[in-house]
């Protein structure tokens, strides 16, 4: 049996026991470490400080963040910009509705339920050429 | 002042949130946001030890993963919209192929 085909409450149950592990043992080691219950040496209200750190000392990151967020920016837009005037089901053929995918989704439940798991007929995503889970 | 260590917990309480619901979650958008709680959880962890060591560093660190957060979510969200635009969804456990 597959991961993908996990049913969906022992699915939750994987995930909440390795998420309260890592809890427990993050925890665990936080506390376990000398010093950490003491009070910390804080950072006096000097925005000098922080500037001659960003300005100064990390200011070769300063840019790098800066030339990172332009290429993010400039390529969300080319990712997300709309394809001329002409209509979605011009410009994406294969765009299928909410009611089909769910209708996808009902049939591979159904034949995962069924005993055997057998599909008796491949869903609408194999014979457009899709893969098969 | 409270100590550092429950700033610490509370770091691994976030993290361990965003880490449950990376693993569980279908919907792209529930995922990124689960990828941020996990950032802004390291967030927590560096501005709290930046204020324990008294020093700067963490807090400029602290500068630079929200920006790149700010960037992630922005490429994530052009990725999500241009995928609701061929599949009508944007539930990750739909899309079987990487081009169209």
């Amino acid at each position: 049996m597959s991961l993908a085909n996990l049913d969906r409450r022992v699915h939750v149950a994987i995930a909440v026991t390795i998420a309260a592990g890592f809890f427990v043992l993050m925890s665990l080691v936080f506390i376990g470490t000398a010093g950490m219950d003491q009070q910390g040496a804080g950072i006096s209200d000097d925005f000098d400080r922080l500037a001659d750190a960003i300005f100064i000392d990390h200011v070769l990151a300063l840019e790098a963040l800066g030339i990172l967020l332009t290429a993010a920016m400039i390529g969300a837009m080319v990712i997300a910009r709309p394809l001329g005037s002409q209509p979605d089901s011009v410009n994406y053929p294969n765009k299928r509705s909410a009611k089909d995918l769910a209708e996808v989704q009902l049939v591979s439940d159904v034949a995962r339920n069924m005993e055997g798991g057998h599909f008796p007929t491949p869903p609408p995503f194999a014979q457009d050429g899709g893969e098969e889970e | 002042m409270i100590p550092v260590v429950w700033y610490a917990v509370l770091a691994a309480a976030i993290f361990s949130i965003g880490l449950f619901g990376l693993l569980t979650q279908k919907s792209a958008l529930r995922i990124l946001i689960s990828i941020e709680l996990v950032l802004n959880s390291a967030n927590i962890n560096f501005v709290a030890f930046a204020n324990h060591h008294g020093d700067t560093d963490g807090l400029v660190y602290a500068l630079f993963v929200i920006a790149l957060a700010a960037a992630e979510a922005a490429v994530g969200l052009a990725i999500f919209i241009h995928l609701f635009r061929h599949l009508g969804t944007v539930d990750v456990s739909k899309p079987k192929e990487m081009r169209w």
